[in-house]
């Protein structure tokens, strides 16, 4: 599997390291349900048989966390963008 | 007892110079190590970047790469070195504080107060920075940390790295058919320029790998520690081309 790295190009996916689902935001731990909000975010996962937006990190490249949408019975890559680019997106959108 | 002294050593320095692998002819590969290097990595402060960009090509008459490349020459130069993130390497004995800036004739900044209050975008900033780090590698090289500190220290973190990576000069015909062992990206000509970078790696080292020249020349900066690993992948991949080292 290659990844194409916004900054440095296509590089093979050795040079990445996985994390996961990057859709997951950490719950506010002063709400009254945060223990259970933090029980789903850190054990309850999806697990999609097609399109999945993930975080990948490129380790032995440029070290920029990317957001991966990978279909995951095919490994098709549809999109790859900075991390930064959509924390940034979700911080605007609220 | 008797006094200690540390002198500086470069990282191959134990290695002895000449042939190695196959000797009939000219060798395949040249291989020399850069020692008159200082360098330090310099990474945007958080919304400085564009700021950082224009201040270095004010001072320096450099323009930051945004994308894998380099500019400079042997004085000065600059490698990108991720999103915001860039490597400066600087050669000359001119140290301790380099006049860089009076050589290449521009205005310096009085303080970090002074080029903050230049600019709107950076009233963020918290002067004053730290103007002095570790300074200089003994043996008087430009110390570029302080340097850099001084010049665009208000729009960037900078850390010296001149004792911790090795550099290695190589060039020679067979130069691209013993990378191609190692180095997973394409050095054909028409991917890989004189002028661009790439960071990845050889061997599972991490490597930063710049081309100086169509010849092609190619330079290879990595962490000091892992010099020894990487020449014994050079000198076994560079066997059957024949390796001089000089």
């Amino acid at each position: 599997m290659r990844i194409p790295c916004p900054s440095c190009g296509e590089r093979g996916h050795e040079e990445f390291a996985y994390l996961g689902d990057a859709s997951l935001v950490r719950p506010d731990p002063t709400a009254p349900d945060a223990e259970a909000r933090f029980a789903d975010y850190v054990y309850l996962r999806d697990n999609p048989a097609g399109a999945l937006r993930e975080l990948w990190y490129h380790a032995a490249g440029c070290h920029a966390w990317l957001v991966v949408t990978r279909d995951t019975r095919t490994h098709e890559i549809s999109g790859v963008e900075p991390a930064k680019a959509a924390a940034l997106r979700r911080q605007e959108a609220g | 007892m008797a006094e200690i002294v540390l002198s500086p050593t470069s990282a191959f320095a134990g290695i002895p110079r000449g042939r190695s692998g196959q000797t009939d002819g000219p060798p395949g590969v040249i291989a020399s190590e850069r020692t008159d290097l200082a360098m330090a990595t310099i990474i945007a402060r958080k919304g400085q970047s564009a700021a950082l960009r224009d201040t270095v090509r004010e001072i320096y008459g450099l323009k930051l790469p945004i994308r894998p490349t380099w500019v400079g020459n042997d004085e000065l130069a600059f490698l990108w070195s991720g999103p915001d993130q860039w490597l400066a390497l600087a050669t000359g004995t001119i140290g301790p504080l380099s006049p860089l800036r009076e050589r290449v004739g521009v205005r310096a900044f009085a303080s970090f107060e002074d080029a903050a209050s230049e600019t709107t975008a950076s009233k963020a900033l918290t002067p004053p920075f730290p103007t002095r780090g570790r300074g200089s590698p003994a043996g008087g090289f430009v110390d570029i940390e302080t340097e850099l500190r001084e010049s665009i220290g208000a729009f960037a973190a900078i850390s010296a790295q001149g004792d911790g990576r090795a550099v290695l000069r190589l060039s020679g015909p067979n130069v691209h058919d013993t990378l191609a062992k190692g180095l997973p990206i394409d050095l054909h000509e028409s991917a890989f320029k004189p002028g661009d970078v790439a960071i990845t790696q050889i061997a599972h080292i991490g490597v930063t790998i710049r081309q100086i020249d169509s010849s092609p020349t190619y330079e290879i900066i990595l962490a000091r520690s892992l010099s020894l690993s990487f020449w014994s992948w050079l000198v076994a991949s560079s066997g059957e081309f024949g390796l001089d080292f000089t």
